[in-house]
């Protein structure tokens, strides 16, 4: 063998298959112990490079899920020519002393004739699901009877599917999209603008309005659902109008919406010196509002409802950024000025307004996944419920009796086809009797 | 837990814990009708154990997978389950020896750990609204049942070997009523086999709910990861067997850590690591 040739067997081997199993298994333990995100502070050395806090990304996960699917793909491959001959059905028979030579065989004589008996044999195959064939010989007669020869199909099919499953992973990965927003009801915000989707195509301008979003609750008073009514807008054309709500998101031209948050979002109005309107806009707790044309922002910091006041009391903890550097902090009411910087531009709440937080996504390496999956499934149902089993038989006439010859051969489980082998025979020899018992009742008669 | 349902549960916890003298009976003694006694108990206790499911789907109008009691009482009824049709197929009682403790302890720990507050009935939240949660669940109670019975018959090969390897002629022990320790082995891996299946469906209808729901059928939660590292031991398992001959002892060991691996999937994942599945 030539160092390469030698290289790629050991490569394609199933041991370099069943490291890499191990190795994938430990890596994946590894990314449930260590917080998967990116820790605040510094970062040593270690994590740096391996991207602990993101394993399942890092580049040498994906570089062991490669060569797990090249592995598999040689393997697979190199096995398919086999594997198809052992799908033919090779119609071929064997003599006595080829079949006492096999690992569970058995002698034992049926009353009657040679016709009868291979009815028998062959009715009593064909309800146990075994294809039949016979050839007839001067005084005796061949016959082989098989099932399950698809069983060898299993494996290479559940291969493939994992190969079809990361197909369908990388695809959406590299042509897929995905981002998250807050949108207060009653706003309309362009595909465009979600933080994520920067992908999409700006040709086919999208725009969704939030009509509505409303929580439904059980008596005891936990929600029972969340649910957003959504407008999708073409050329600012209504095109479609759907309530989604957990575990029900609204599907249009492949892009998916999800019910992922809600709350309510600060109304923000910043105004220049001479009281002319600079800058609208809403953020929510915890988030930065950027101020235009300036290098201040503003962080909601939390909202403060006041107990058993009105709405109107509410006011909102704020902190002013210049830069990275906090300017100042403070609460303010709605609609009470708040100076911002040097420039004399002031900002106000002027009220919360409730918001649905949207997970918009594009993925379409979805369909191959979900093939990839059931191919899986297909591929692993086919090894565990198809019994690979081939049998043979010789049926010779002596005198008043015919003498059977049987031997069986499986792949798979062979004390479990011991097992089967033993009550196949017996049944044989049962139906036989009571064949011969009609029959002697009949002539009787 | 009303009293209708906790009664079921009383039954069946008494039944098993009956079962399991009998099959002890059976085993050291031999006589068929301490065979047919654990049989009949088990049998009882599993409609005793269907009936409390079925009484806690009643009253919550939903089937009981909604959080970890509801989850156990039904882990215990597949284990059951499982065990029952497999001995019903294969004619072979010392089995539930092994396995039956594995559901005891599972309704014990019911019993003694989960306070009564996680016992009662609470309405589905959101995101558990879904007909995937029933598929979901259902397949993890028969693949778990499957890696449990297999785990008890992984420790019945080990015992088993260890006694054909220091077999000391003249001396008739108890071990040696085990089956055949090659019968063992074949029938912890066509188990496996099984289990490997409804695994599989297990994280494929996950997938395709976790679609639905989270927006992404793969997002690396915790017990999603832990299933498929369960999962890949298993796969590990039927490849070193095919292709390395890895029968018997390895391959039993390799049972077992799986089996540690599904126990951990579902207890460790809830107790140690935080993730999108903190309801089950």
């Amino acid at each position: 063998m030539s160092q390469n040739k030698r290289w790629w067997h050991r490569f394609s081997s199933m041991k370099m298959g069943l490291f890499l199993l191990l190795a994938i298994s430990i890596a994946s333990a590894v990314g449930t112990v260590i917080p998967q995100k990116l820790p605040e502070g510094p970062v040593s050395l270690l994590m740096g490079i391996l991207h602990l806090w993101d394993v399942y990304h890092s580049w040498w996960y994906i570089a062991l899920l490669s060569l797990l699917a090249l592995n598999l793909l040689a393997c697979s491959f190199g096995r398919l020519k086999p594997m198809l001959v052992g799908t033919k059905r090779s119609h071929h028979l064997l003599g006595v002393q080829e079949i006492t030579k096999l690992k569970y065989n058995t002698l034992f004589t049926l009353p009657g004739k040679l016709d009868g008996a291979k009815v028998l044999v062959e009715s009593l195959f064909t309800r146990q699901g075994y294809k039949v064939w016979s050839e007839p010989d001067t005084g005796k007669v061949k016959m082989g009877a098989d099932r399950g020869r698809f069983y060898v199909l299993g494996s290479f099919i559940t291969h493939i599917s994992f190969l079809v499953i990361l197909l369908g992973v990388f695809y959406g990965g590299v042509f897929g999209c995905k981002g998250v927003i807050d949108a207060a009801v009653g706003s309309t915000f362009d595909l465009t603008e979600v933080p994520g989707l920067e992908r999409i195509s700006r040709e086919d301008s999208i725009q969704v309005r939030v009509d509505d979003f409303w929580i439904e609750r059980y008596d005891n008073g936990s929600p029972s659902g969340y649910f957003s009514r959504l407008t999708i807008l073409e050329k600012e054309q209504p095109v479609k109008t759907e309530t989604l709500g957990v575990n029900a998101p609204l599907a249009y031209k492949g892009i998916k919406f999800y019910q992922s948050n809600w709350g309510q979002l600060a109304k923000i109005i910043v105004n220049r010196a001479d009281g002319t309107l600079l800058q609208q806009g809403a953020a929510n707790e915890g988030e930065i509002l950027r101020v235009l044309g300036t290098d201040y922002s503003v962080l909601v910091y939390r909202y403060h409802f006041p107990s058993g006041g009105t709405m109107d009391e509410t006011s909102i903890v704020y902190a002013i950024y210049k830069g990275d550097q906090p300017a100042g902090m403070g609460k303010a009411q709605f609609n009470q000025p708040v100076l911002l910087g040097d420039e004399g531009n002031t900002f106000a709440f002027t009220g919360l307004v409730p918001f649905t937080g949207l997970q918009v996504k594009k993925d379409p390496g979805v369909p191959m996944v979900i093939m990839g999956s059931l191919l899986m499934l297909l591929g692993i149902g086919s090894t565990v419920w198809l019994k690979p089993r081939k049998i043979w038989v010789v049926l010779e006439q002596q005198g008043e009796t015919v003498i059977v010859t049987l031997g069986g051969v499986s792949h798979k489980n062979s004390k479990m086809f011991a097992e089967d082998f033993s009550c196949l025979v017996e049944e044989l020899k049962a139906t036989a009797k009571l064949t011969a018992f009609n029959h002697s009742i009949k002539e009787a008669q | 837990m009303n009293s209708c349902e906790n009664m079921a549960f009383m039954v069946t916890f008494i039944s098993y814990s009956v079962a399991m003298v009998f099959y002890l009976l059976y085993f050291v003694s031999r006589k068929t009708g301490a065979g047919k006694l654990a049989t009949t108990t088990a049998g009882i206790g599993w409609i005793a154990n269907t009936m409390a499911l079925l009484v806690r789907s009643i009253n919550a109008g939903r089937l009981p997978f909604a959080n970890g009691y509801e989850f156990l009482l039904a882990f215990a009824w597949g284990t059951i389950l499982v065990y029952l049709w497999f001995e019903y197929r294969h004619k072979f009682k010392t089995a539930g020896l092994f396995v039956l403790p594995l559901a005891w302890l599972l309704l014990a720990y019911v019993a003694v750990k989960i306070p009564v507050e996680q016992k009662l009935i609470v309405p589905l939240m959101p995101a558990l609204k879904s007909h995937w949660l029933s598929v979901h669940v259902a397949t993890a109670v028969i693949a778990y049942g499957a890696f449990a019975l297999s785990f008890g018959l992984a420790i019945m090969y080990l015992l088993r070997e260890r006694e054909d390897i220091d077999n000391r002629p003249g001396r008739e022990r108890l071990i040696e009523r085990l089956p055949d320790a090659e019968l063992l082995d074949e029938l912890s891996y066509k188990t496996i086999m099984f289990g490997f299946f409804f695994m599989a469906l297990v994280i494929v209808s996950g997938a395709i709910w976790a679609e639905q729901a989270w927006g992404s059928y793969w997002c690396w939660d915790p017990k999603e990861t832990w299933s498929l590292i369960t999962w890949l031991i298993y796969g590990g398992y039927l490849h070193a067997r095919l292709t390395h001959g890895w029968r018997g002892r390895p391959a039993a060991v390799l049972a077992v850590i799986g089996f540690v691996a599904v126990l951990f999937t579902f207890f460790g994942v809830n107790y140690l690591l935080a993730g999108l599945h903190s309801y089950a």
